[in-house]
């Protein structure tokens, strides 16, 4: 075989990928030719220059994230999935039932339908007629002129209107639940967020709003406040525990750079004992982790004990 | 309650096409690691990591029903994600302004090699240098050229099993292998 030929075969011997008889003879040139033993010398240190430097360690937070969203975007098309299977169903598998619902449905789009006309009438005499303006303690915002010809005295004008309003009522109700789950996400004044925390958990209840849960789930993960956080979690602990609740407390154990909150959302986990929760390879890691890393030696020690008992 | 981790990829495959979630997280675990370690060598970003791995495992979890069990998962868990990859190099490098030497494929961009004179004589620094003087040429090669270069080299597969992963020939993943080794020995002469 020609020396070119064999200078091909290099690179396929440094890979191990040449076949038994192609090796052997490969191996008979590379006793006599010192220029492809020099390559071969070469090859060997560009791979050996490329393995060792680009080695990475896996990014470990990176890897408990990207389940963490895998899973819940999975269980959103689930979801998806099941909500359109239901309607799919429900149009194509007719039943006495079924068209009992059916003709409930168009009549509330019908109710629907006829009372936004009748409001947006409402809605453009009272525009027109500014009747409520003067009368409302209100304040008006962005003011606008269109169209406006003060010649002739006729103007067209835009505005947002923010009327004060006054609820009363008991912390169970539905409307006042929305309205503190909005201004615990939304105000900007740290006080009235914790006012908003304990407001809603001013007394016990067996059920709680999804809208409420989601507000002190993002309160406890991402508020600036860590006094929010930590009522935010507080108030979590005393709710029926379920996933969403447990992988917002992971991820505070994970993320949360306060160790009070961080021994708090393990102290939470210890005590809901969900084992079968908890067994979940993914909060397991986290636990490990917890247990390596963490800086705060109670938080390794709980760790250490929750996995210990998780493991028995 | 049965052992998930204990079943063949095969097993867990048919528990998760039967609505079996934990038999398919059992599955991602498994290989989630190695899918990560190479989605690392194709983004700067973390962000862009876990969304290239939120692509490849979306698109397992959809395409488990059609999975005809003719290869091995994990062959064809790989060949999803070189595609996500190689996609996301693509539209990466689209939106990319990096100076572009008009090299054999016309995309390559210029890796500048200092001499270990330039380097400084902190060992630490010139490590890292170094680190970063590779780096740079190995990203510089064409995508489907780095694509089996990694795959051989970090990831130890065989040619086979690469040209299977991004559904080629066997001759056209040694053309790949040859190229960029040529193109780095270039490269690192001066290291």
């Amino acid at each position: 075989m020609e020396h070119e030929n064999y200078k091909n075969q290099l690179i396929l011997y440094s890979y191990n990928e040449l076949k038994k008889d192609e090796r052997n003879e490969f191996e008979r040139h590379l006793l006599g030719c010192g220029s492809c033993k020099n390559e071969l010398e070469e090859l060997k240190r560009i791979h050996q220059l490329v393995k060792v430097n680009l080695v990475e360690e896996l990014d470990e937070d990176t890897l408990f994230e990207s389940r963490q969203e895998l899973l819940a975007d999975i269980r959103n098309l689930k979801r998806k999935k099941f909500t359109l299977q239901k309607i799919w169903e429900f149009f194509t598998l007719p039943s006495p039932t079924n068209l009992k619902i059916a003709y409930s449905f168009a009549a509330v789009v019908l109710m629907v339908t006829a009372s936004y006309f009748f409001y947006f009438d409402k809605a453009g005499n009272q525009l027109l007629s500014g009747s409520n303006i003067a009368a409302a303690d209100s304040k008006l915002t962005n003011l606008q002129f269109i169209n406006s010809d003060f010649d002739k005295g006729e103007v067209e004008i835009t505005y947002e209107q923010i009327v004060p309003v006054k609820l009363k009522g008991n912390v169970n109700d539905a409307e006042i639940q929305k309205v503190l789950a909005k201004s615990l996400i939304d105000n900007e004044n740290p006080g009235i967020r914790l006012k908003a925390v304990n407001a809603i958990y001013s007394e016990k209840r067996s059920t709680t709003s999804g809208v409420v849960k989601d507000a002190l789930i993002k309160a406890m993960m991402y508020d600036d406040n860590p006094g929010v956080r930590k009522e935010a979690m507080h108030a979590l602990c005393n709710i029926p525990f379920d996933e969403k609740i447990s992988d917002a407390m992971i991820y505070v154990l994970q993320n949360d750079k306060n160790s009070g909150l961080r021994i708090q959302a393990i102290n939470c986990l210890n005590e809901k004992n969900d084992v079968k929760r908890l067994s979940d390879p993914n909060i397991k890691n986290v636990l490990k982790n917890r247990m390596q890393e963490d800086d705060n030696s109670y938080i390794k020690l709980r760790a250490k004990t929750m996995l210990t008992k998780l493991e028995s | 309650m049965e052992d998930l981790s204990s079943l063949s990829d095969n097993d867990l495959i048919i528990e998760a096409r039967n609505g079996n979630d934990p038999a398919f997280t059992t599955l991602v675990y498994r290989h989630d690691r190695n899918v990560l370690s190479m989605i690392a060598h194709y983004c700067k970003s973390s962000d862009d990591a876990k969304d290239i791995y939120q692509e490849v495992f979306l698109r397992v979890y959809k395409g488990l029903k059609r999975f005809e069990f003719r290869s091995e998962f994990k062959t064809w868990l790989f060949r999803i994600t070189t595609n996500v990859c190689l996609t996301h190099q693509a539209s990466y490098r689209r939106y990319q302004k990096v100076s572009i030497s008009p090299d054999e494929e016309g995309m390559n961009p210029k890796v500048e090699i200092r001499s270990p004179e330039e380097h400084e004589p902190d060992k630490q620094f010139i490590n890292a240098e170094m680190k970063g003087d590779i780096q740079s040429a190995v990203d510089s090669l064409a995508p489907k050229q780095k694509m089996a270069f990694m795959l051989k080299h970090m990831h130890d597969y065989k040619i086979k099993e690469i040209a299977k992963m991004m559904d080629c020939s066997e001759g056209t993943i040694k053309k790949y292998l040859f190229i960029a080794t040529e193109k780095l020995r270039l490269k690192l002469k001066t290291i």
